[in-house]
């Protein structure tokens, strides 16, 4: 079942939370929207579940499969919808969470009390809970609790699956186990989902393809490694892992990272920590900086340091390059970037620069 | 040094606060209502055993003497020896030395009076609370409570989602007049609805053109517990439905229930506790309440005499025996009741509890 959000606006009161929203989300993928808090991710996914309504624009349209769902009401458009706290029903069993939805069927579609048995019993062992069916949600666990709201939300066979920060209350090991599980079952039921979240690791990790929202708007959107690798703007290179940030100014059409720190820098460079080559010696292109501290314990070694502007860059390499340059606390060297990024305004610029 | 150190306790204030709790509710709860019990107790002891006395000798069979008029005679106390030449007796409420010709009467012995005081009490105190006054009363209190306190489960359910989830002008006002029947003197509150409801009061005019009559009947009784028993019902309600947002009924309407379905299956049962503490309170409430509804009532025995003001009726009449044996019966009826609402719920719901 494919997705189509078609120029969708959404205001509260006086605040702007969507600005012309288009996404095309094709058949089978698991596509996650990523954007810091407030930028509009879980609106514009409450609006495809039809929990909210968008602004009435021309055009402004909710497409599954190539129907228009804007007419259909909640309870009406089979989306399975999974909520950061879970909104299980603490007055019914495991069991009778699971079953809620096929229950609550017009009597002419409702299975039979046997066929929903053995539809709850089928998804509590896809959720891996199967003995816990007679429990009540205040006694599970954290990440039990979402895997029971899931399990809940895929009992109506939805069209969609919708998630809205379904980790985001879940301690960090949890967590990491629940995504790569999460990843395992769309792989083997292939559901169109939409997953929120505003951890660019989580969305990195288990989904087809990434859109990243800022202030109501889509920054940009592709397949994970992609926007990974080629971020069109400063924004999403920012959020999607961490950056060091270089203050400049445009001088005859090339970027000017200075000694002096400029007052209000147009040109910024950013560049990943992994792109830093060290250098003992000056070279061209080279940042002189000061190493004052090395962080060897870790699948990487994390290497900061202070540039003439007193600023903290943070370096990171792996053991082995580490191991042919050691480099100690109080050492001066030269970082060398192997890539780098420059924008304009926060627009993509290419062009040379001089350090 | 040790001396002066505290101890680290896990419940930091323990103590005082027992010791606060178990003053507060025997001084101020469980000594007035002791005071309650032994009161309806001298019900049996209106009339005291002795045992007469004729030319001299003690008759073996006892005559009971209200406890008034002892005075009219001459008693001896109890195991006085007659056959002294002088002994001492009550005469005429004084003691004095007397010949054993000149007494009249002899105190039956301490566990004789207690006993018969028992006995004749028990029967005394199962007449008064099942006369048919007595009954009509608790007929009429429990029923109009009982209409009462499911009207304001109704009511009040709505005027608390109103002011939770609607935008409504002037809610902060609205907000504010829900607590006014806490705050105004009951009595006040019974006059203006008498006046209200009376046959030729505003409202009570319109009424009776329909047929119906709303003062001096049960149907007015109810009106005036509904309106002091709601903010019970609205004030344990809101808050709960505040924290509960949105989010159950988004889940269940995502699932595909109807609102109503939602709101039957889901928000209400996980409303529960607050509707049964709301539902209690204004129950009680509505079973204590005396100044609105005795304006309102017409009081007339056996239709419309709650029970509260017939243990007044009896206080009036100095007849405090009655009047609190009626009182301790309310007092057993309601807690069993209100006991019984919370042990059932709280069974059902223990989960919902959190």
């Amino acid at each position: 079942m494919s997705i189509e959000i078609k120029n969708i606006n959404k205001t509260f009161k006086d605040f702007r939370a969507l600005h012309n929203v288009s996404l095309d989300i094709p058949t089978g993928k698991l596509v996650a929207i990523l954007g810091p808090s407030g930028c509009g991710k879980t609106t514009l996914l409450r609006i495809v579940a039809g929990l909210e309504t968008p602004d009435p624009v021309a055009g402004a349209d909710i497409v599954f499969d190539g129907v228009s769902a804007s007419g259909s009401p909640v309870n009406r458009r089979r989306v399975g919808f999974v909520f950061q706290h879970y909104a299980l029903f603490r007055q019914m069993t495991v069991f009778e969470n699971i079953a809620f939805g096929l229950r609550v069927k017009p009597r002419s579609e409702r299975p039979s009390r046997e066929e929903i048995r053995q539809t709850v019993h089928d998804l509590l062992e896809l959720v891996q809970l199967s003995r816990l069916g007679d429990r009540y949600p205040d006694q599970l666990s954290g990440g039990q609790r979402q895997r029971v709201a899931l399990a809940r939300a895929l009992a109506i066979r939805p069209k969609v699956l919708l998630l809205d920060e379904p980790f985001g209350a879940l301690d960090a090991q949890v967590r990491a186990s629940l995504r790569r599980w999460l990843r395992n079952l769309h792989d083997s039921i292939h559901v169109t989902s939409i997953f929120v979240t505003h951890d660019q690791e989580e969305a990195l990790e288990v989904a087809d393809e990434v859109v990243v929202m800022n202030k109501g708007r889509i920054e940009q959107s592709g397949e994970a490694n992609d926007v990974f690798r080629h971020p069109k703007s400063e924004f999403v290179m920012n959020f999607l892992g961490e950056v060091n940030i270089f203050h400049g100014r445009f001088e005859d059409d090339k970027a000017v990272f200075g000694q002096v720190r400029p007052p209000s820098g147009e040109a910024k460079m950013l560049v990943r920590p992994h792109d830093f080559d060290i250098r003992r010696v000056a070279a061209s292109g080279g940042i002189p900086a000061e190493v004052i501290r090395v962080l060897t314990a870790g699948s990487i070694v994390k290497i900061e340091l202070l540039d003439q502007q007193k600023q903290v860059l943070y370096v990171h390499q792996s053991h082995a390059e580490y191991g042919r340059n050691p480099v100690r606390v109080l050492d001066q060297v030269y970082l060398l970037p192997k890539s780098s990024r420059i924008f304009r305004n926060g627009e993509d610029w290419v062009g040379d620069y001089v350090i | 040094m040790k001396f002066f150190e505290k101890e680290h306790s896990v419940l930091p204030g323990f103590r005082p606060t027992l010791g606060l709790t178990l003053f507060y509710l025997t001084l101020i709860v469980l000594l007035p209502l002791s005071t309650l019990v032994i009161n309806s107790a001298a019900i049996g002891f209106d009339e005291v055993p002795h045992y007469p006395v004729v030319d001299g000798k003690v008759t073996g069979e006892l005559k009971y003497l209200p406890i008034g008029a002892l005075d009219e005679w001459t008693i001896a106390r109890a195991g006085t020896d007659l056959s002294a030449a002088g002994v001492k007796a009550l005469v005429h409420g004084e003691e004095a030395e007397v010949t054993p010709a000149a007494v009249e009467y002899v105190e039956a012995p301490f566990g004789v009076k207690l006993w018969s005081g028992i006995c004749r009490g028990i029967p005394k105190f199962w007449n008064i609370v099942t006369s048919e006054r007595v009954l009509a009363s608790f007929r009429v209190t429990f029923g109009t409570a009982l209409i009462a306190a499911f009207a304001n489960l109704f009511l009040g359910g709505v005027i608390a989602y109103a002011l939770v989830r609607i935008r409504l002008p002037f809610k902060r006002i609205i907000d504010a007049l829900i607590d006014l029947p806490f705050a105004m003197p009951t009595a006040i509150c019974g006059i203006a609805m008498a006046t209200m409801y009376a046959p030729k009061g505003p409202v009570g005019a319109i009424a009776e053109k329909f047929g119906v009559k709303i003062a001096f009947t049960p149907l007015g009784i109810t009106l005036a517990m509904i309106f002091i028993g709601m903010p019970f019902v609205v004030r344990a309600l809101q808050p709960a439905l505040e924290d509960l947002g949105h989010e159950l009924e988004d889940a269940a309407m995502s699932l595909g229930a109807s609102r109503f379905t939602a709101w039957r299956k889901v928000v209400i049962p996980t409303l529960s506790p607050p509707l049964v503490t709301g539902f209690t309170l204004a129950f009680a409430r509505g079973l204590g309440e005396y100044g609105t509804v005795i304006f309102i009532a017409g009081n007339t025995p056996l239709k419309t005499e709650v029970t509260s003001l017939l243990i007044v009726t009896q206080l009036e009449q100095f007849d405090y025996a009655g009047a609190t044996a009626i009182a301790i019966t309310m007092l057993v009826i309601s807690l069993v009741l209100i006991f019984g609402i919370n042990w059932f719920f709280s069974r059902r719901h223990h989960h919902a509890g959190g």
